[in-house]
C-alpha cells in the first residue's frame, strides 16, 4: 500500500510525538536510579577537627535507615558513603540540610559552596541547625519521623510554611554569607529527652545503626521541638537571645506568621494576651544621610486573638471592646518593638538584618564610606498592629 | 513549498530569539560582567530588535526577490557568491557552537559522563534531512514546538519568578563601565540570530504584516530577560558559582521545595529544547542554501553532507568545551558581529542600489 503525502506526515507525527512524550517523561520514571542509588531525604553535616562527618536519612519508599561517611569535604564524605554502603548517595530529592551546633560561617559556606556549585543539592533545599551535633539530630530524628511514613525535610517544611519559623533555602544562606553582609541566620531545631513511655516513632528504628549509635527506643521519648532559637553566622558566630531570635523571624520575609503574646495592662489587671499572626507586611530601607546610616524598619502585622474570651469577658456590657483593642494594640506594638530592637542590637555583633547589603544596592558608595560600622546605624522602628 | 506563511515566520521569529541564549548565555554574561550583566543583555536585546526590524523591512522591500537575487542584482555574481560562501561557512560555525552549547548543557545537568557520538550523530543527521526540506517544513515544526517552548517557559516562571529577590539585581554599574564594555565586546556570537531569517528575503508570505514578528521578538526577549534576571540576581554576588552548562532551565531548582516533585526542570528543558532543534534547523537550511547556490545543486548537497560531517568530527574531537566557548568569545566576536549585522546592511545597500538602477532605466525608457 503507498502511502500518501498526508499520512505520511501524520505517521511522522505520531512518531515523533511518541518520542517526545518519552523523553519528557523520563525525569518521572526513576525507578532504575533509585535502585541504583541512596536516596537521602535529609543530610546531616559536622565538621570536626577539620574532617566533615555527615549523616543522612535514605528514603526508599516508606522504610528509612541512617547512612554516614566522612571525609575532608563535603563530596569526600559523600564519596566515602558510596564507598561504604555500595551505592551512589542521590541528593536531588534532599529537603533538609542540618548543621551541627558547632558550624561556623567558614564551614557552612565551604559545605555549601561544594553542593550547590556541584549542583549535588537542589538550591530550595532547607537549612538549618541543630541544637548538638548533626549526627545525633538525624539518627534521633530518623526514629520520630519515620513512624509517620514522612522524612525529617516534610517535618521541616511543615515548620517553616505553619509555624512561626524561618527556614532558609540552601540558596539564601549562601546569597547571605556571601553578601555585603556576610551574616545567615539559622533555625536550631532542638531535640529533648523526655522520659516516658516508649514513643511509637521511635519504636519504628529502634536498635542499633550501621554505626552503632544506639537509637531513641525504649523508655526515653525524644521529641523535636519547633525552633524558637537561632545560630548567627557571620563576623562572628553567636546565638542570640529569645527577643531578637523573634525580631529576626517577624522581619524575615519567609516566615508568614507565627505565635506572639504580650503583657496588657487592662484597667489596672496585668493579662498576658497571646495572639496568632495571620497577615505580615515587612520592610527594611536603608539609606545613607549626614554621615550616618539611617534604616528603617516597617512591621505591619493583623493579629488573631487566641484567648478572645478574656477581652469580650471584660467588655461585655460596656460597649468598651474598641477601646481595649486598642490598647492591645499598643501592647502588641510595644511587644513587637522590643523585639526588632534587640534583632538590631545584635547587628552590631553580625547584620542579621541586612544593612549592609541593603545599603550596597542603594549606594554603593555611600557603603564603601561606610565601612561596615554598625555605631553609625540609627535604627527607626515602625510598627503597626491591627487585631480583630 | 519553499516560502513561510505569516503565521510561521512569526512563530519562527519567536523561537530564533530564545534558542541560541537559553544555554550558556546568561552565565556567560554573569562571569563577564557581574550583576552588569543585566544592563549589557538589555542593550544586546535592543540591538537585535533594531536587526529584526532592519531584517523585516528587506524582507518586505524585497520585491519577491531572494536575498541571493537581491545581492546578484546589485554586486553580480562574484560578490554574491563570496558573501555567500563567508554567511555561509560561519553559520555552520555557530552551528559548532550551539551543538558544544548542548554538549556542555548535557554533560553538567543530564549526564554524569560527557554526550558518546551516539547522540550528536542522528541529531546531524536529522540536521541535514532539515536542510534539504523547503523551509514550509521548518515553519511547520515551528508551529508544532511552540506550544511546548510556551508551555515550559511559563512553567518555568511560575516555579521560580515568586521566590526571587530582583533586588539582588543591584546595584548596577557599582563598578564604572568597564564590565559593560567588557559584555558588549565580547558576547556576539550569542546575538544577531535574527539575520537567520533573511533566508526568508522572498520567500515569506504576508507583506507588510510580516512586522507583526516584532511582538514575537519582543515575546522572546522578555522571556529571556526575565529568566536571565533569576539567574543575575540570584548569583550576583557568587558568579563563581555557576560554572558553563548552567542553563536558564536549571533556575527551577531554585524553587522551594522542588525537592519535591523532583528535577522538573528537566521536563521543561526536554520542551525548551525543541526551540533549540528548529533553531539549529535553520541554521542548516541556511548553510544548505548558501552551499547550494555557490557550488550549485549536486556539488551543494555533498558539501552540505561535508559541512555536517565536520561539524560531527569537530563537536567529537572537541575534549575541553569550555575552551571553544572562550575560543568563539575571543578569536569569533568580531567575525561574528561583521556577519551577522553586516549581511543585513548588505542588503540594504543592495535595495538602495537595486532601486537606483530601476529607477535609471524606467528614466532612459522616458
Amino acid at each position: 500500500m503507498k502511502l500518501t503525502r498526508k499520512r505520511r506526515n501524520a505517521l511522522l507525527s505520531g512518531a515523533f510525538a511518541i518520542i517526545f512524550i518519552m523523553l519528557a517523561l523520563t525525569p518521572l520514571l526513576p525507578e532504575a536510579e533509585i535502585g541504583t542509588r541512596l536516596m537521602l531525604n535529609a543530610v546531616g553535616i559536622d565538621t570536626i577537627n577539620g574532617q566533615v562527618i555527615v549523616t543522612a536519612q535514605t528514603l526508599s519508599g516508606t522504610s528509612s535507615e541512617t547512612v554516614h561517611g566522612e571525609g575532608l569535604r563535603v563530596g569526600d564524605a559523600l564519596e566515602d558513603i558510596a564507598e561504604r554502603y555500595g551505592r551512589e548517595a542521590e541528593l536531588g530529592h534532599c529537603g533538609l540540610l542540618v548543621f551541627g551546633y558547632e558550624v561556623t560561617a567558614d564551614d557552612a559556606e565551604f559545605a555549601l559552596m561544594g553542593l550547590l556549585g556541584d549542583a549535588i543539592v537542589n538550591a530550595g533545599c532547607s537549612v538549618a541547625c541543630a541544637s548538638g551535633s548533626a549526627e545525633e539530630f538525624i539518627n534521633a530524628a530518623v526514629g520520630l519521623t519515620s513512624a509517620t511514613g514522612d522524612g525529617i525535610a516534610d517535618y521541616a517544611g511543615f515548620a517553616d510554611t505553619s509555624t512561626a519559623v524561618s527556614v532558609p533555602s540552601a540558596l539564601e544562606v549562601l546569597q547571605h554569607l556571601k553578601s555585603r553582609s556576610a551574616t545567615a541566620v539559622l533555625p536550631v531545631f532542638e531535640l529533648t529527652g523526655n522520659k516516658g513511655e516508649s514513643g511509637e516513632g521511635s519504636s519504628q528504628n529502634s536498635g542499633t545503626d550501621s554505626t552503632g549509635v544506639q537509637q531513641s527506643g525504649g523508655s526515653n521519648k525524644t521529641e523535636i521541638v519547633p525552633p524558637r532559637r537561632a545560630k548567627v553566622l557571620g563576623r562572628e558566630d553567636f546565638e542570640p537571645d529569645e527577643q531578637a531570635v523573634a525580631g529576626w523571624m517577624w522581619i524575615s520575609e519567609r516566615a508568614e506568621g507565627g505565635l506572639t503574646e504580650t503583657r496588657a495592662d487592662l484597667e489596672g489587671e496585668e493579662y498576658i494576651i497571646q495572639g496568632s499572626v495571620t497577615e505580615k507586611k515587612r520592610g527594611v530601607k536603608v539609606r545613607a544621610e549626614n554621615g550616618r546610616v539611617k534604616a528603617e524598619i516597617k512591621l505591619e502585622v493583623k493579629l488573631k486573638f487566641i484567648d478572645r474570651y478574656i477581652i469580650i469577658e471584660r467588655a461585655e456590657g460596656e460597649n468598651r471592646l474598641r477601646y481595649l483593642a486598642e490598647d492591645l494594640e499598643k501592647a502588641f506594638e510595644r511587644t513587637f518593638t522590643d523585639q526588632l530592637k534587640a534583632a538590631a542590637e545584635e547587628c552590631a555583633r553580625s547584620d542579621i538584618l541586612g544593612i549592609g547589603t541593603l545599603l550596597y544596592r542603594n549606594d554603593p558608595s555611600a557603603y564603601a564610606a561606610w565601612g561596615s560600622d554598625m555605631s553609625k546605624v540609627d535604627f527607626v522602628f515602625d510598627v503597626k498592629v491591627t487585631v480583630f | 513549498m519553499d516560502k513561510f506563511s505569516l503565521r510561521q515566520f512569526t512563530l519562527i521569529t519567536f523561537l530564533i530569539g530564545l534558542a541560541m541564549k537559553m544555554f550558556n548565555l546568561p552565565v556567560l554574561m554573569l562571569r563577564l560582567c557581574g550583576r552588569d550583566a543585566f544592563v549589557v543583555l538589555l542593550i544586546e536585546a535592543a540591538a537585535d530588535f533594531v536587526l529584526l526590524a532592519a531584517v523585516i523591512t528587506i524582507i518586505v522591500c524585497s520585491h519577491g526577490m531572494t536575498l541571493f537575487e537581491l545581492l546578484e542584482k546589485a554586486f553580480g555574481g562574484v560578490v554574491t557568491r563570496i558573501v555567500a560562501l563567508v554567511v555561509g561557512l560561519f553559520w555552520l560555525f555557530k552551528l559548532f557552537i550551539m551543538l558544544v552549547d548542548v554538549r556542555i548543557f548535557f554533560s553538567n545537568t543530564v549526564f554524569t559522563a560527557p554526550l558518546e557520538a551516539v547522540h550528536v550523530l542522528p541529531l546531524i543527521a536529522l540536521l541535514i534531512y532539515f536542510a534539504l526540506k523547503p523551509l514550509s517544513s521548518a515553519g511547520r515544526l515551528g508551529e508544532l514546538f511552540t506550544p511546548a517552548v510556551v508551555i515550559s517557559m511559563v512553567l518555568l516562571g511560575a516555579l521560580t519568578v515568586s521566590k526571587v529577590d530582583f533586588g539582588g539585581l543591584r546595584p548596577l554599574l557599582a563598578e564604572g563601565s568597564e564590565p559593560i564594555a567588557k559584555g558588549l565586546s565580547s558576547l556576539f556570537m550569542w546575538f544577531g540570530d535574527f539575520t537567520l531569517l533573511l533566508m526568508a528575503t522572498g520567500k515569506a508570505d504576508g507583506g507588510k504584516k510580516l512586522f507583526f514578528a516584532l511582538p514575537a521578538g519582543i515575546a522572546a526577549f522578555a522571556c529571556m530577560t526575565l529568566f536571565s534576571a533569576v539567574l543575575f540576581a540570584s548569583y550576583g554576588d557568587m558568579p563563581e558559582l555557576l560554572s558553563y552548562g548552567h542553563s536558564i532551565s536549571n533556575i527551577t531548582q531554585y524553587a522551594v521545595g522542588s525537592f519535591k516533585f523532583g528535577r522538573f526542570d528537566l521536563l521543561i528543558f526536554a520542551m525548551w529544547l525543541s526551540a533549540v532543534f528548529v533553531s539549529s534547523g535553520i541554521i542548516a537550511a541556511f548553510f544548505a542554501r548558501c552551499m547550494n547556490y555557490v557550488f550549485g545543486g549536486k556539488v551543494g548537497r555533498v558539501i552540505l553532507i561535508v559541512g555536517g560531517a565536520a561539524v560531527y568530527v569537530a563537536t567529537m574531537l572537541t575534549v575541553n568545551l569550555n575552551t571553544v566557548t572562550e575560543f568563539a568569545m575571543v578569536y569569533f566576536n568580531i567575525p561574528a558581529a561583521i556577519v551577522q549585522y553586516g549581511l543585513p546592511v548588505v542588503c540594504a545597500i543592495a535595495l538602495i542600489a537595486g532601486s537606483r538602477k530601476k529607477y535609471k532605466r524606467i528614466k532612459e525608457k522616458v
